[in-house]
């Protein structure tokens, strides 16, 4: 009688030690999960309310191209690939080939229908080089960028339009200006 | 001889007592397991969506509205995804559900501004435009409302 009683209850320990590990792992990758989803909330979160762009001047170089500075006045660097990945550049304008206004969204690129980054003021922090896509836009830099229209398209001269830009993370500037050039 | 048998009685009741502790406990620690990972999946996927409005814009030579909107979230968006956001029109006529890829209008499609790796996913950071191809012709105010799945809510505002 004692002998059996003993290898069950030893049984019954083992079953409630087992039930307890399985209830710890499933814990522990609750946990785990949870705190990785938190981690990368958190950096996005800061990302996000840490960039903050700015569009300080507009000029019309010709009749098709623009010439842009846009200073960095957030708190976090922003990396040159992801500017140009991701940055939002749209213009709305008056243009030649049609009598309403148009609006166009620009792809970072070079040539015509494209917008690219000329230089960078006050570049003395992890400069940027545009050709190996490296270097950072710091806090306090302006961004010099230029925008092309597309082939056969030109500015309607004294005409008001509008550049909206957004930054990787979703910070937003506008800015109007007048198309003025020299015919 | 009696001794031995109660023994045996009393083992087996035992053994089949521990049994069912085992069964039990399995069963409600798996379900506990597939509860939390459910719980867990749901919320990673809902606090990862967050996207942004960048511009909206009323063109009034192709009677549509276009609005853009960044992915500012981790979530990549499937087209299916895309497909599923529920696109309403507030006007001074009325309130209008706007149906994806509708053979009548108002309908919307969209495109992915800047597919920087060509998937056809709306990845962090890129920036999708909707186009609304409305019925009648827009004057006044209007408010466009986007309800991402998940639950996000973004608001486009213009003007025709």
């Amino acid at each position: 009688m004692a002998h059996s009683t003993v290898v069950g209850l030893i049984m019954i320990c083992l079953v409630a030690l087992y039930s307890l590990y399985l209830l710890n792992q499933a814990s522990n990758s609750l946990l785990n999960a949870s705190a990785k989803q938190y981690l990368l909330l958190q950096d996005l979160v800061s990302k996000v309310n840490s960039e903050l762009i700015r569009i300080l001047n507009v000029t019309t170089l010709s009749n098709t191209t623009l010439r842009v500075w846009v200073a960095n006045n957030g708190t976090s660097v922003i990396m040159v690939s992801d500017v140009t990945k991701f940055m939002d550049v749209m213009l709305v304008y008056n243009s030649s080939t049609s009598r309403e206004l148009t609006i166009r969204y620009f792809m970072y690129g070079v040539g015509e229908g494209s917008w690219s980054i000329v230089y960078v003021v006050n570049d003395f922090l992890n400069p940027i080089d545009v050709q190996s896509g490296r270097g950072g836009w710091d806090p306090g830099e302006i961004l010099v960028i230029e925008i092309r229209l597309p082939t056969n398209e030109y500015f309607t001269n004294n005409t008001r339009a509008l550049i909206v830009m957004s930054s990787p993370h979703g910070s937003i500037s506008m800015r109007q200006f007048l198309v003025v050039y020299r015919v | 001889m009696s001794s031995l048998i109660s023994d045996l009685i009393v083992a087996t009741a035992l053994v089949i007592v521990s049994s069912m502790i085992v069964a039990a406990f399995m069963t409600y620690s798996t379900n506990y397991i597939s509860i939390s990972s459910i719980l867990v999946k749901s919320f990673e996927v809902k606090s990862m969506v967050s996207a942004k409005v960048v511009f909206t814009y009323y063109n009034s030579s192709g009677n549509e509205i276009l609005v853009w909107i960044k992915n500012t979230g981790l979530h990549e968006f499937t087209p299916v995804e895309i497909s599923r956001f529920d696109v309403i029109l507030v006007t001074e006529n009325g309130v209008e559900w706007v149906p994806y890829r509708s053979s009548t209008l108002p309908s919307w499609v969209y495109s992915i501004c800047n597919d920087v790796d060509n998937d056809g996913m709306w990845d962090p950071g890129e920036t999708i435009c909707i186009k609304i191809s409305l019925a009648n012709t827009l004057s006044g105010e209007f408010k466009v409302k986007i309800v991402l799945p998940y639950g996000h809510e973004l608001e486009g505002r213009g003007s025709a």
